[in-house]
């Protein structure tokens, strides 16, 4: 293994041998994309303590060359039989467990705490809180990336207060992007990519389809005299079903409805889910100039173009290769690294999986 | 009489040429004598290859020696005092030793775990002198050692500095006017107000500039003016500044030596100056222009490794004739340095780098704590966010990864966007500025190139040597250290040195050293390239020589 791992300030693995360091990313609509677990399990003496052993500290994940592959935060950690596996989650899902707290008081006033459906405010009160600054580990920043200053709720679903993650992916959506925090903790709004970054080398892999994710109409209820609706009616005849869904968008501000009911669609609409993970090597990633390429590098919300592959799931398809969207990567680090690699669209199988997310009650299918 | 085989393990000489009168003595059977061999860990490589699997080794498992040796004795008395000498050194680690009849170096093997089973045969017991056998099995790491530990230094080749022009006539230097400055004849160029946009002029050399490694020229700025203002003034353009001395030979006092790699085509600097206020003149003052053998800041070792397999050595790099400190250094190690031709700090080199992963290395001049620096090259994004703001010794950071080259778009030095003198997008609070800077290639690459890069190395009192252990079985915790050469002082670099810091560690392998030759790109911040000091015990298959 030839990646190494920093926890807090300590290189762990010129401590101890390390095995199975893995690290995946995510690429979601719900919540925060970006770096998403790690784990690494060290040989080490029975009950070892030390204090990049206790959770809550930096964990960052960097290559031979000495470059940042994934940073985030460590777990609570594993232990047995002379073992102890670290387990991190990435600065992204940390903004899970946070809430979107804004101060009304004064700087030197008693803090006057109220909820926030900003997203620039709710991460920068955080970032000027000092109390805040001082007890996390590892710093989510914003660099000066507008993230949204207009209200996005509360919805009628909506808890009085929401999480950090929740806003900022209501924010991302309503402009028909996801929201992204980078290995160094960056949060920014970034689009789908439209052209490819890497692909595979012909029939290397196979990706099969299944109808169960199938929705040719999709409505957002946003209140009692406004739904938008977005469809593919080609998919209907080609597939021979008419699969309407609605979801509940009355936390997102009218004027944001549509694009948000089109970026949604564009996840699961029209089309079947794919079966098949990737599995993706040094054998059969190129780079899409030709070189061949590590798969340590390939993280979810890449496009990916699987030559050889007729894509079944729509009308519109044509090519001899198929361009997905990965939503979920996981890197198994070793000298020749490796990663399975899950398109858009491909997990859960289930409708209610794949769109309604339970943590997000503004999204939640219509009863 | 010609020298017999000597034999020893752990010590113990198990081959008698002249048996003793009385006791007991051992004698080694030429008959099963199996030296083993180094057991490969194969490693079948995922392909799409149909016939034929593409292996290779990534490490070298444990050979196993076997070999009978007898107890010989007048009684069977003799017999048992002997096994008394020879069971203690069974079982734990040892030395087999062994030195080749008439001449010859000692080979040593070094025994992990050993066991020894008994060859019964009763009638030795019997009838005329005793002895009884023992098949040894001796569980030895892979390699066989020469006796002696080697210290090979290799110290950068002494700079020897050409001049080309001596700046005493303008005739070269269109645009320029001779002066005095410091006491040295110079060209100069003046800056004055009002500069338009961008705020910069070139400087040209016309005159012929013979074929060399490395250019350089000595400068010094003037300014006048600037009340209140920090003084910004850059020397870039056709040659990014590789590095830079303050002391050198034929170098006048007030002057900087400035150093780049060698460019085709006509020579011209770019020269700007920034925060000019009206009155504010600024000049650049050229004393000299020569060429040089050597760069200050970074060189391409060639190491003439002993033994016949590769090792990891321990490394140690310090200052190739003081104590002064080196800053930061980066060690990379990488076999197509020399098969393909190429440096990390010389991009007129890049375009025979292999196809491949590529980070950049790059070193802003000025920022702020949170900064976020990015590029496009070749449509691949990069980004870094600084960690702290930068200041006297601001650290090197990886941008990337990148994948250059490729059969169907093109060498690595005609990407587009790849050369020296990166011009970074920098946001800081919101505000997006561009800063150009220079740049390091490094290949990514798991099985044969690895980067060990210490920022900021502390400053002891007896020396400053960086030490790179890597494990070896005697010692299973590496070790990347600061110390000086007795060893005292030492300072881990694997954690901060100050509270609440960094560890200056900020990447680490433990480069494979190849005989017959292996390259090592050793660079340091400081006034000077580096030694490089290779420690270890020569290795080789089977049979060690000490020379």
């Amino acid at each position: 293994m030839t990646a190494h791992v920093l926890v807090g300030d300590t290189w762990v693995d010129m401590l101890f041998p390390a095995q199975d360091l893995k690290h995946s990313t995510g690429w979601f609509v719900d919540r925060p994309s970006g770096d998403l677990q790690a784990s690494v399990t060290l040989v080490c003496p029975k009950g070892y303590q030390a204090p990049w052993t206790m959770p809550g500290k930096s964990f960052r994940i960097y290559g031979p060359s000495g470059g940042l592959l994934w940073g985030g935060v460590t777990t609570e950690p594993d232990r047995a039989d002379g073992r102890i596996t670290l387990h991190a989650v990435g600065v992204g899902e940390t903004l899970n467990d946070i809430d979107a707290i804004a101060n009304a008081a004064g700087p030197t006033d008693p803090p006057d705490w109220v909820p926030t459906f900003v997203p620039n405010t709710a991460v920068d009160e955080r970032l000027t809180d000092p109390a805040f600054l001082a007890r996390t580990p590892v710093l989510f920043k914003r660099v000066g990336n507008d993230l949204g200053s207009t209200e996005l709720g509360p919805g009628e679903n909506d808890p009085p207060i929401i999480k950090i993650g929740t806003l900022l992916a209501r924010g991302a959506v309503a402009q028909g992007k996801r929201v992204h925090v980078d290995s160094f903790g960056v949060i920014s709004y970034q689009a789908d990519p439209t052209a490819p970054s890497f692909t595979t080398t012909p029939i290397s892999d196979y990706m099969g389809v299944a109808d169960d994710t199938l929705v040719t109409r999709l409505w957002g209820y946003v209140s009692p005299s406004n739904v938008v609706m977005a469809e593919d009616l080609a998919a209907e005849v080609k597939f021979g079903a008419i699969r309407e869904r609605s979801i509940d968008l009355s936390a997102i501000p009218g004027s944001d409805a549509q694009a948000y009911i089109d970026g949604r669609f564009a996840e699961v609409g029209g089309r079947m889910g794919w079966t098949e993970r990737l599995d993706l090597t040094g054998a059969n990633l190129m780079h899409i100039g030709g070189a061949y390429a590590n798969p340590r590098h390939v993280k979810a919300g890449m496009m990916l173009q699987v030559p050889g592959v007729v894509d079944a799931r729509s009308m519109a398809t044509t090519r001899g290769a198929v361009w997905v969207v990965l939503s979920e990567v996981e890197v198994t680090e070793s000298t020749r690294p490796s990663s399975a690699a899950a398109p858009v669209g491909f997990t859960p199988r289930d409708f209610e999986g794949a769109l309604a997310r339970p943590e997000n009650p503004a999204e939640k299918e219509n009863a | 009489m010609t020298r017999p085989h000597e034999w020893t393990l752990s010590g113990l000489q198990l081959v008698t040429p002249e048996p003793p009168s009385t006791g007991y003595w051992f004698e080694t059977w030429a008959e099963g004598v199996d030296l083993g061999s180094p057991q490969g860990v194969r490693v079948v490589r995922d392909s799409l290859v149909q016939d034929g699997d593409d292996v290779y080794i990534p490490r070298w498992g444990n050979r196993q020696v076997q070999f009978t040796v007898a107890i010989c004795g007048h009684t069977n008395a003799d017999i048992a005092e002997g096994e008394r000498v020879l069971a203690p050194l069974i079982g734990g680690r040892g030395t087999l030793k062994w030195t080749p009849p008439e001449s010859g170096d000692s080979t040593l093997f070094e025994v992990q775990a050993s066991s020894m089973q008994v060859v019964f045969d009763d009638l030795r017991w019997v009838t005329g002198p005793k002895y009884q056998a023992y098949q040894l099995t001796l569980d030895c790491r892979p390699w066989a050692y020469a006796e002696t530990q080697v210290t090979e230094v290799f110290t950068p080749g002494a700079a020897t500095y050409t001049v080309v022009n001596n700046a005493s006539s303008a005739a070269s230097w269109p645009g320029m006017s001779t002066a005095t400055y410091l006491g040295q004849s110079v060209v100069r160029l003046q800056h004055t107000l009002p500069l338009t946009a961008p705020f910069g002029d070139n400087i040209d050399f016309t005159g012929t500039v013979p074929a060399g490694n490395y250019m350089y020229l000595d400068m010094a700025f003037e300014y006048s003016g600037y009340a209140g203002q920090q003084r910004v003034p850059f020397l870039g353009g056709v040659g990014y500044p590789l590095g830079a001395l303050q002391t050198a030979s034929g170098l006048a006092a007030g002057f900087t030596r400035y150093f780049w790699a060698r460019k085709a085509g006509p020579l011209s600097f770019r020269v700007e100056a920034l925060n000019m206020n009206a009155g504010d003149v600024a000049t650049w003052n050229v004393n000299e222009f020569g060429m040089s053998n050597v760069l200050p800041t970074g060189s391409l070792f060639v190491l003439s490794m002993l033994g016949s397999v590769p090792v990891k050595a321990q490394l140690q790099i310090s200052h190739p004739s003081s104590s002064a400190s080196l800053g930061d250094i980066m060690v990379y190690a990488d076999p197509t340095m020399m098969t393909h031709g190429w440096v990390p700090d010389n991009d007129d080199t890049w375009a025979n780098a292999p196809d491949g992963s590529y980070w950049l290395w790059v070193r802003p001049t000025t920022y702020l704590a949170g900064d976020r620096f990015s590029i496009v090259i070749d449509d691949q994004l990069a980004v870094t966010v600084t960690e702290q703001s930068s200041g006297s010794s601001t650290p090197w950071m990886p941008m990337g990864p990148f994948v250059f080259g490729g059969k169907r778009s093109r060498r690595l030095g005609s990407v587009s966007g790849l050369s020296d003198g990166l011009n970074l997008a920098r946001v800081s609070a919101g505000v997006t500025t561009n800063q150009s800077v220079s740049a390091r290639l490094i290949r990514e690459d798991d099985e044969e190139a690895c980067l060990l890069y210490v920022h900021s190395m502390p400053t002891l009192s007896e020396g400053n040597t960086l030490f790179v252990e890597p494990p070896t079985l005697d010692q299973p915790l590496p070790n990347v250290f600061a110390g000086d050469l007795a060893g005292f002082g030492s300072v881990s670099l694997n954690k901060p040195t100050t509270f609440g810091g960094k560890p200056p560690l900020k990447s680490w392998a433990w480069p494979t050293l190849n005989p017959p030759q292996t390259p090592l790109w050793v660079s340091s911040s400081g006034t000077t390239v580096p030694k490089v000091t290779v420690v270890h015990r020569p290795a080789f298959h089977t049979f060690a020589a000490e020379s």
